[in-house]
């Protein structure tokens, strides 16, 4: 069992409990002649429940699987599970694929950093710029800090970097001019 | 029958005006391009499509989403086959042998096989929806609140068990994960406000598509940054246009995946990964070149793309008759029938009884869009996987936001999308998927509905829920399907089975 499952089934269990005694508090509309079974607090907490009941499920199955070796951590679940199912060697052809594909420059291994500039960079985008500026300003300018971030590390000489800003503008202006047109004017779509 | 084959025709001559054209063209290429980029997937496509065919005629509008999610599903078998990415998770399978393929100088036998068995599939599944669809919805007219809300537990039960082989426990806990965010807002009845809190916003609810744009395009927009970048491809180039002796050499299994595929479509959440896996399973299973599956099987690779090709018009089935999607994508395409004041369900072959022949007729059309392109257009395809994710994601991010917004007007959906993009990642970073997730918040408001009514009717009995025919069938289901997922019933069967079957071969 991969070790996070302990902390989340407890996150489960509370959350559950949590959502199951919220319910429970929900009107009953019983003065105006309500059933019972209508009660709108009637599903959300038997759902709340069940969530808890599984969450203790997956706490059960944590503590009495402690002892052995732990498994594999939790991947894509389709694709990795049955791919072991089906061809065994599937792990070491996955390894030997790198005919095709090359890895580019400074970006070898998964990294959260990465994905952790990408998240508080799309949350500055979307919930505070977009609304507070004109749209196509706040396209231009998240496409454009957003690629100079990541390639940033490709800026090795003065030419690159001059080709890279004046690519990475390119496109964020073609986006902030293209995003616009095609839904305002092409299919009548309101923006932000 | 013949009705039908006739409403199917009336569809065909509907679509051949040059709007309607034109229209089959750009989707069907669009959602090749979506698939074929990995991180954007069938159901991002239909769903960004959603909100740019929103002022668009109904039936213009639901022909353009039809083509997006044939051609994005046939489109992830590119990058299968040449990056062994699957570009969407229907084209894993895809991969397996496709992938070989390309490593041995054949990658354009590998993108013709595919091209063939999609179409096959597509054909096959097509054939499956204009037969099927009109009996489930006559025997969908005897469902009551009883069944229905077996039927929303049966979709969560086993499309958690199908969607997460490895932990299915996870499946339904995201499945009733997915179940209790429709909770949120006013309910049917009496109108409270659940989970408000007196937040205007949050009465209104959470919409299905910012959350399904969040889960689907943010999560996948932050997996995908998390990840190595890849940038050059190798094309290589033998002949795309498969050799009809080579495909029809495969006749049986052709026939077997796409009735498989088409049946994985069907049932409730499931969709075309499981086509796409069950069918490629079953081929490695009666094949008689077990040994080359993995390494470059066209059998394999055939298989994989009847399969997922198949499981979209079968995904369409319970959307059209029963209102409950078959895969996430057709989640999507359920949203958008309601958006555009198409009501599906049981009374659909009473109310419009040509609806479901001229669906039937729009993945046709799609299917042969798809078939073109996928031959004509393999080189200038190609230079779409040359796109760097780093310039590809930050526009993915704004469409995603126009997305979520553009349906209500409303500046909360963004940040809806925004927090389930989060939500979705660390659920998926736990091993929980998202498809049941989906189907949950489909699914809930009939959960709702259905129990409380059926509850009410029968005054607190569940005599009803436990006795009428159907609901016998969906609860003994739902029972066999979670006792199955168990750990302990599992070691108890094997260790029944190995005793009764001491010699068993090593064949699994």
């Amino acid at each position: 069992m991969p070790r996070s499952d302990l902390p989340v089934s407890i996150i489960l269990i509370v959350f559950g409990a949590i959502v199951a005694y919220e319910s429970w508090r929900m009107p009953r509309f019983e003065a105006i002649g309500g059933s019972a079974y209508s009660a709108p607090g009637l599903v959300p907490g038997l759902l709340g429940a069940i969530i808890a009941l599984l969450g203790g499920i997956m706490l059960m199955r944590y503590l009495t699987n402690r002892g052995r070796p732990a498994a594999a951590e939790p991947r894509v679940p389709i694709a990795d599970a049955t791919l072991e199912e089906f061809v065994p060697d599937a792990d070491d052809r996955v390894q030997s694929l790198d005919i095709e594909v090359t890895v580019g420059e400074g970006l070898e291994q998964p990294s959260n950093w990465r994905m952790l500039w990408t998240l508080g960079l799309s949350v500055v985008f979307a919930a505070v710029m977009v609304g507070r500026m004109p749209f196509w300003i706040a396209t231009f300018l998240f496409v454009f800090a957003f690629i100079v971030l990541f390639e940033w590390k490709t800026y090795t000489d003065r030419r690159r970097t001059t080709v890279g800003l004046v690519m990475a503008a390119a496109i964020a202006g073609a986006a902030a001019f293209a995003v616009p047109f095609v839904f305002e004017e092409v299919f009548l779509v309101n923006l932000p | 029958m013949l009705e039908g084959v006739g409403y199917f025709f009336q569809g065909i001559l509907g679509f051949l005006d040059p709007t309607s054209l034109f229209n089959i063209a750009w989707a069907t290429l669009l959602g090749i391009v979506v698939g074929m980029l990995p991180g954007l997937t069938a159901t991002l496509g239909v769903a960004l499509l959603t909100t740019l065919t929103f002022s668009m005629p109904s039936g213009e509008a639901i022909l353009v989403l039809v083509c997006m999610y044939v051609g994005a599903i046939y489109g992830g078998s590119r990058s299968a086959i040449l990056l062994n990415i699957p570009g969407t998770p229907a084209n894993a399978a895809t991969a397996l042998d496709g992938n070989p393929l390309a490593r041995q100088g054949q990658a354009g036998k590998a993108m013709g096989i595919a091209t063939a068995g999609s179409f096959l599939g597509s054909f096959i599944g097509m054939i499956m929806l204009a037969t099927i669809a009109p009996f489930l919805a006559e025997a969908a007219l005897r469902f009551q609140s009883y069944e229905f809300f077996w039927l929303a537990i049966f979709g969560i039960v086993i499309a958690g068990r199908l969607t997460a082989l490895e932990d299915p426990l996870k499946g339904w806990i995201a499945g009733f994960i997915g179940l209790l965010i429709a909770m949120v807002g006013q309910e049917g009845i009496y109108s409270y406000a659940r989970f408000a809190y007196g937040d205007t916003n949050l009465a209104g609810g959470f919409g299905l598509l910012p959350v399904l744009v969040g889960m689907f395009g943010f999560t996948e927009i932050l997996f995908v940054m998390r990840q190595p970048a890849f940038t050059a491809v190798k094309s290589a180039m033998d002949s795309v246009i498969p050799k009809v002796r080579e495909v029809f050499r495969y006749w049986q299994t052709i026939i077997r995946s796409g009735v498989i595929g088409t049946l994985m479509g069907l049932i409730p959440g499931v969709g075309e990964d499981m086509g796409a896996w069950v069918s490629y399973a079953s081929a490695r299973g009666s094949s008689k070149e077990k040994d080359k599956f993995g390494k470059g099987s066209v059998e394999g690779l055939m298989a994989a793309e009847t399969g997922n090709n198949a499981a979209v018009p079968g995904a369409l089935i319970p959307v059209l008759t029963l209102a409950v999607p078959g895969s996430a994508p057709a989640a999507v395409l359920l949203a958008a029938l309601f958006i555009h004041g198409i009501r599906p369900g049981p009374l659909i072959m009473i109310e419009a009884p040509a609806f479901v022949f001229e669906v039937t007729a729009m993945v046709f059309m799609a299917t042969l869009a798809m078939v073109v392109f996928g031959l004509l257009l393999t080189k200038p395809l190609l230079t779409v996987l040359r796109i760097p994710a780093t310039r590809l994601m930050p526009i993915i991010m704004v469409l995603c936001t126009v997305g979520a917004f553009a349906i209500a007007s409303r500046q909360f959906d963004i940040l809806v999308m925004l927090a389930f993009g989060a939500i979705g990642y660390l659920l998926r970073a736990f091993g929980f998927p998202l498809a049941p997730l989906i189907l949950g918040v489909v699914l809930g408001p009939i959960l709702d509905a259905n129990l409380r009514r059926g509850l009410v009717l029968s005054g607190g009995s569940l005599e009803p829920f436990l006795t009428r025919p159907i609901s016998i069938v969906l609860w003994v289901s739902i029972l066999i399907t979670f006792l199955l997922g168990i750990t302990a019933v599992q070691n108890a069967l094997g260790r029944l089975f190995r005793r009764r079957k001491p010699a068993a071969g090593d064949d699994a």
